[in-house]
């Protein structure tokens, strides 16, 4: 059987498996007793661009002996993001508590000259949820600048829709199912108000799935000017490509 | 037999015909892929699977019935035909039922496949396939009562039976020396009879379906939805065909029973009114007691009629848009309303009906379209009471709740001034304040003509749920996005539509249980007539003396009134029936509780029958292996078989409570006892259903408007107080409130039936 490695986001850790990444995102979601359900966001990685430990995984990734797979051997799980070389990361997996798997692919990013309020959903080595004037690539140079006392060494995060509020922090919510609207909106104002801020918390940690369908350009990782760019599919994509993917990502969840 | 009656007849094979041509036509389309085949036979398996049970079991309660009420026969506190005209009543309904979930269920995947060439062709096999049940509904209920109506009269009544009379096995079917006027009296109160089969058979095919639907439902919802996090719909989920076969069960075999027994009722219980007339009212009016009799079969043989000439009205371009259609379906039911407003001018010319009765049809046609018209103001998204509740979700479940039943509760002021306006409109338009007689025929001819055009309401009702279910077959079997926004473009049409059909239904509802009450004391005067003649030829109760042919002395204070001119107001004043008699209070105060005991008693079994749904679909998820990843199928057929099996073991003690009740009544407090329970659950009742109606129908529209992406869309705050909102409110709208019309009539049918039973215990 062919051996996978995965970079998991949810929760940090660096995983072996026989499982196809449609498959190992189905088992990360529900397991194999289908008892839970959670979300999970993972990339396939590139075995030949990674140190690993190959004895061990020999040791530990082999069949059952029914010839059923490994499902997952993990290899580590602490500071796996900030050791992973970009070149090994391949395609990106969004997965929905059911267990339907997005395949995205990596694509050059197009800047765009707008100027307006962006809001980030951090996913490593944070979960904070922060609304910013700077567009991605300046938002991953600002936190990973080594000159600032406050810097990480990478980070991957992605953004979300605004919609109206982007440009008036009091434009109706309408479709976007953020909590807490109005402090959302003080953060946005507050941002808006203040010439020197570029930055402002919205959410300390996120405790709750990320609904998909509030993705805007998609997802980001990297550190300095060396980033990597996964755009999500726009929702008539969605709708007329990857219907089974989509109708799961909507679904309300208690 | 008056020649233009043979229209009746005629026009309810004509009926069954054209049910036929439509059936045929719509099973020449094409089911679609094998995959859309799969499912739809599925579903056909689950509803056919549930409808065995139910009428096996509602078969063995019509045994027992039946049973009791040959015992009431023979012992003469019941007329003999009434067991036999019981079971016509329940079997032509049951068949209404089978019919129309038969071809619902061969219609969704056909109304998908449709819906994939165009938003027209979609329309077209949903649209005829609802025309099968309104037509099937109309037919078997006209046919019934024309072939009992043409077998008491022809056969039964002849003359020469009627002056020697016509006994069997021990049973007076035809007392000797029968009167003209007694012959149209007695068919028309055994008729009535047949309409207890058919309330019982609806309150079983409500209560079973609103149990069965939301219990496949919140079931699907629970633990496929919330637990597994599996959208609706989706094949994997185990309870999801049962969910399907619940729109089944529910909105089309419990609507089509539904609103077979309002047709019969209304008819039968203006025909009884009819031939209640006295003498001295058709004088003034200028009709005869046999036009009086069977005017309300006419008008509801045009109605077949128009009703046909309306559904052939609903035909659009091929490319038609959704307003397209919307208006050729306006066209459709608005037309054939115009005509048959226009074939009773011509009746009213012929002198069949007054203009008198014509103006009650008008008035009754009016109420029912401000009804269906308030019910879509106060459950539609598009205006400010469901606006209302979806902006208080922001806050949470609590307003949610509390802001939703404030809606219910305030919708239920338009429909209860319309129809207090409206019983009083055709009460005095009739001419009621000369003659109370024809007060009551004219209220019972207004639901008559409300119900008269229900072959093509009902088909507009019917294509309703098909098209929900077509939504779900494209769902499974993964049609493209555009089939799925078709269907769910025809769903929202068929609510619309549906509305003023609603507004019909509901009014005609309330009408014809309050023309039944004054049926009921029509069947009081014919046992005391009975009962008379087989004593002295005298009763007395109260201050009054009732007599068949010569008055016996009478002492001071008391009154003697000849029987077959008593008129309702004697008989009540016989009985007391005045709020300061505690008989009828008491009965006021249990018809009040009635309507909530009942609607506590199906709310619960929801729940209960739920509970084993959740078990099972845990159960499947936990077991088959690979259910979530597509590899495994989920054994549908256990959650049907849970769902089936729930629903016939909750129905039972609320369907049976309704049965009961008004015996227990009557035994125990006598007329007075029964008309103040008839009186309170009609009210109670009534008002009860509109809120619970419009309370989970604003529900369910306020969780819509979010989802469409107001106050935060799907997965906000907001949202999870709207599901919360709409799970409260699903066995409002789908389980009790729907079934208490149902019970108000049964309470009234089942006290007429047993008047004899009840009279002759009062009089002990």
């Amino acid at each position: 059987m062919k051996n996978h490695f995965y970079l998991v986001a949810t929760p940090e850790s660096l995983i072996a498996s026989h499982l196809e990444p449609f498959e190992f995102g189905n088992y990360l979601a529900v397991g194999t007793k289908k008892n839970l359900r959670s979300q999970s966001v993972f990339f396939e990685l590139d075995a030949e661009k990674l140190d690993l430990p190959d004895e061990y995984i020999n040791h530990k990734l082999v069949t059952y002996p029914d010839g059923e797979p490994k499902r997952s051997v993990y290899l580590s799980i602490y500071r796996v993001f900030e050791t992973t070389p970009l070149d090994a990361l391949l395609n990106l997996y969004l997965v929905t508590d059911d267990g339907k798997v997005l395949e995205i692919k990596c694509q050059a990013f197009t800047t765009t000259s707008e100027k307006e309020i962006h809001l980030y959903q951090q996913y490593n080595p944070f979960t904070t949820q922060v609304a910013s004037k700077l567009s991605p690539p300046e938002f991953i140079q600002f936190l990973t600048d080594p000159e600032k006392p406050v810097s990480v060494p990478k980070v991957f995060f992605v953004e979300l829709r605004l919609n109206e509020l982007a440009h008036n922090p009091n434009a109706p919510l309408n479709n976007l199912p953020y909590r807490n609207p109005a402090h959302l909106r003080e953060c946005l104002m507050r941002l808006e108000q203040s010439s020197e801020r570029l930055t402002k918390t919205v959410l300390r940690e996120r405790k709750s799935e990320l609904p998909y369908r509030t993705i805007k350009s998609g997802f980001y990782i990297g550190a300095g000017s060396d980033f990597l760019f996964y755009p999500f599919p726009p929702h008539e994509e969605l709708e007329s490509t990857y219907f089974s993917w989509w109708r799961s990502a909507l679904v309300q969840h208690f | 037999m008056s020649s233009i009656f043979i229209i009746v007849p005629i026009a309810s094979i004509l009926a069954l015909v054209f049910a036929w041509i439509f059936f045929k036509s719509m099973m020449k389309n094409s089911e679609g892929t094998d995959r859309m085949k799969e499912i739809a036979q599925y579903v056909r398996d689950g509803a056919m699977a549930y409808l065995k049970r139910q009428y096996k079991v509602v078969g063995i309660v019509f045994v027992v019935l039946f049973i009791l009420l040959a015992i009431m026969a023979f012992f003469k506190v019941q007329n003999p035909f009434v067991p036999i005209a019981f079971i016509t009543g329940g079997f032509f309904s049951g068949l209404c039922g089978y019919l129309g979930m038969k071809t619902a269920t061969f219609a969704s995947a056909r109304t998908a496949h449709g819906a994939s060439q165009s938003l027209n062709k979609g329309l077209q096999v949903a649209f005829r396939s609802g025309a099968v049940m309104g037509m099937v509904v109309v037919g078997f209920a006209l046919l019934d009562i024309a072939a009992w109506y043409l077998f008491l009269s022809e056969v039964v009544f002849t003359p020469a039976h009627m002056v020697n009379g016509v006994h069997f096995l021990g049973l007076d079917f035809v007392h000797a020396g029968t009167t003209e006027a007694q012959k149209l009296v007695e068919i028309t109160t055994t008729m009535l009879t047949f309409g207890m089969g058919a309330s019982t058979q609806a309150l079983f095919a409500r209560v079973g379906g609103g149990i069965y639907t939301k219990a496949a439902d919140v079931g699907a919802d629970l633990v496929g939805k919330v637990e597994a996090g599996i959208p609706e719909d989706d094949p994997r989920n185990p309870a999801t065909i049962a969910d399907n076969v619940g729109d089944n069960v529910g909105d089309v075999a419990g609507m089509g029973a539904d609103l077979y027994e309002s047709y019969a009722g209304s008819i039968l219980a203006t025909a009884a009114l009819g031939a209640a007339l006295p003498a001295i009212a058709l004088e003034k009016t200028g009709i005869n007691a046999v036009q009086a009799v069977t005017a309300p079969m006419i008008v509801a043989a045009l109605g077949i009629i128009l009703s046909i000439v309306g559904i052939y009205m609903v035909r659009t371009k091929e490319s038609a848009t959704q307003k397209n259609l919307l208006n050729a379906l306006l066209l459709g039911t608005g037309g054939s309303s115009v005509l048959i407003l226009l074939a009773l001018v011509g009746l009213a010319f012929a002198g069949w009906i007054t203009w008198g009765v014509f103006g009650a049809v008008v008035i009754g046609l009016a109420a029912g379209v401000i009804i269906g018209q308030a019910t879509e103001y106060y459950t539609s998204d598009e205006y400010g009471p469901t606006k209302g509740i979806a902006n208080q979700a922001q806050q949470g479940p609590a307003t949610t709740i509390i802001d939703g039943i404030a809606v219910g509760m305030s919708s239920t002021w338009i429909p209860v001034v319309t129809i207090v306006l409206g019983i009083m409109g055709a009460f005095w338009a009739a001419g009621g304040a000369n003659e109370f007689a024809m007060g009551v025929y004219g209220i019972g001819f207004a639901a008559v003509g409300m119900l008269s055009t229900l072959g093509i309401t009902l088909a507009t009702d019917a294509f309703g749920p098909i098209a929900d279910n077509a939504g779900g077959n494209a769902e499974m079997s993964e049609l493209d996005p555009e089939v799925r926004e078709r269907t769910d473009a025809l769903d929202m049409l068929g609510n619309t539509t549906a509305a003023t059909g609603k507004g019909f239904a509901i009014g005609s509802a309330a009408l014809t249980a309050m023309a039944l009450i004054s049926a009921y004391m029509e069947e009081v005067r014919l046992w005391f007539g009975k009962i008379a003649k087989g004593g002295e030829g005298f009763i007395t109760k109260g201050e009054y003396i009732f007599y068949n042919d010569v008055a016996p002395a009478v002492h001071d204070g008391m009154k003697a009134v000849k029987i077959s001119t008593a008129s309702v107001k004697d008989l009540a004043a016989s009985y007391d029936i005045t709020l300061f008699n505690p008989l009828f209070l008491g009965g006021l105060f249990l018809g009040s509780m009635m309507a909530f005991l009942f609607s506590a008693l199906t709310m619960k079994a929801v729940g209960r029958a739920a509970g084993a749904m959740v078990d099972e679909v845990r159960r499947q998820f936990r077991e088959i292996k690979g259910i979530l990843e597509g590899t495994g199928t989920p054994e549908y057929a256990k959650c049907v078989e849970i769902s089936t099996k729930g629903a016939q073991r909750e129905m039972l003690l609320p369907s049976l409570v309704a049965i009961i009740v008004p015996i227990v009544v009557g035994a125990s407090m006598g007329v007075a006892g029964v008309i103040g329970l008839l009186a309170g659950g009609l009210t109670a009742g009534f008002t009860l259903a509109v809120f619970m109606n419009n309370a989970g129908g604003a529900w369910d529209n306020a969780k819509k408007y979010i989802e469409k992406g107001n106050f935060g869309g799907k997965g906000s705050e907001a949202h999870k107080a709207g599901v919360v909102g709409d799970t409260v409110g699903d066995p409002f709208k789908d389980t009790s409130g729907p079934s208490l019309n149902i019970l108000i009539k049964l309470m009234t049918m089942v006290s007429v039936v047993m008047a004899g039973l009840t009279v002759t215990l009062s009089l002990l």
